[in-house]
């Protein structure tokens, strides 16, 4: 059930309703204050119905239902996908890493600057993996917030169908760093340098 | 000093790409006997049976962190080695490391020069 707090205790959305129309029933309209009071309260009156009214209109949306669900699973696959195709680059790299161990220079010093390359690109499946799995945790927490809004209007049909859960990767989603506020390698170096 | 390549390496990170991708730039740089766990709790029983010579760990994982095990190392008088490899890049995260005990930063995404470079300040020259 929807509620309003106050300092003292929880009002149900019946009861704010009801104080509201109360107190519509007993201002005076003759003066023109009593008048503004008075089309205050009803536009208040008003706006929490046109709310209800928005929030009951997002069910038939059906964003918890199969918009986000079917969204975050697309993400998932963006990642298991991502993770066994690097799985097979470096599979691919190990190998010829190997064949470099029996090749002559300059081949050899060629073959494995290449394939360092390689494996300096790979790290983007890791990097690409948090900030997908973030945005797999905020659309999962829309869906809990969608979903708890309906309930709290009386929506039988509230319940997100999957359960947002604890996420696999909840602990990596802090990174990696964003242009501005996060720091280079070097600001980094110079930071423990200071310390030191 | 010179850097002792045959020292045991433990690499720590929940990304087995993550782990394979440092593994091979330290065999690239002829270390030899490399470990890996897949978080901070799994290194810690690793290191119940077998010492270090270095730690190479990333931050994020569950369940425990790299600070964490860190901050665990540290406690019980463990002063192996330790490079923070992450993405948590924020000032507030290196120093929350560096009051943990952390010996050195790397920040990813990184490269083969830089990890060079972070061995070197942190075991002696190659």
């Amino acid at each position: 059930m929807s509620q309003v707090y106050t300092q003292d205790r929880y009002y149900s959305r019946e009861e704010v309703v009801k104080i509201i129309q109360s107190a519509l029933a007993q201002v005076d309209t003759g003066t023109e204050r009593h008048q503004k009071l008075h089309a205050d309260l009803t536009l208040l009156a008003d706006y929490i119905q046109s709310t209800r009214s928005e929030l009951v209109k997002t069910s038939g949306i059906d964003a918890s239902r199969s918009f986000i669900p079917s969204t975050t699973d697309e993400l998932d696959v963006v990642i298991s996908e991502t993770l066994r195709a690097t799985a097979i680059i470096m599979d691919a790299c190990e190998s010829i890493e190997k064949v470099a161990q029996t090749a002559d220079n300059p081949v050899h010093i060629v073959l494995v600057k290449a394939v360092t390359s390689v494996y300096e690109a790979c790290s983007f499946q890791d990097i690409t993996g948090q900030r997908i799995t973030k945005v797999i945790k905020t659309l999962k927490d829309i869906e809990k917030k969608v979903a708890e809004s309906l309930a709290s209007l009386g929506q039988s049909a509230a319940a997100p169908l999957s359960d947002p859960g604890v996420p696999q990767r909840d602990a990596l989603l802090n990174g990696p760093q964003l242009k501005g506020p996060a720091m280079s390698q070097d600001e980094i170096d110079k930071l423990l340098n200071f310390f030191n | 000093m010179a850097i002792d390549k045959n020292i045991n390496i433990l690499v720590v990170d929940d990304y087995l790409t993550m782990i394979r991708i440092i593994s091979n730039l330290l065999k690239q740089l002829e270390f030899v006997n490399i470990d890996q766990a897949l978080d901070g709790k799994a290194a810690l029983e690793k290191m119940s049976g077998k010492s270090y010579g270095l730690i190479i760990s990333d931050w994020n994982m569950e369940p425990m962190t790299g600070l964490d095990f860190l901050k665990e190392l540290r406690t019980k008088g463990n002063n192996t080695p330790f490079i923070m490899v992450t993405a948590e890049s924020k000032a507030e995260n290196i120093v929350a490391a560096r009051d943990a005990g952390v010996n050195n930063y790397i920040v990813k995404p990184f490269n083969a020069d830089t990890l060079k470079t972070k061995l070197s300040q942190v075991l002696g020259a190659f």
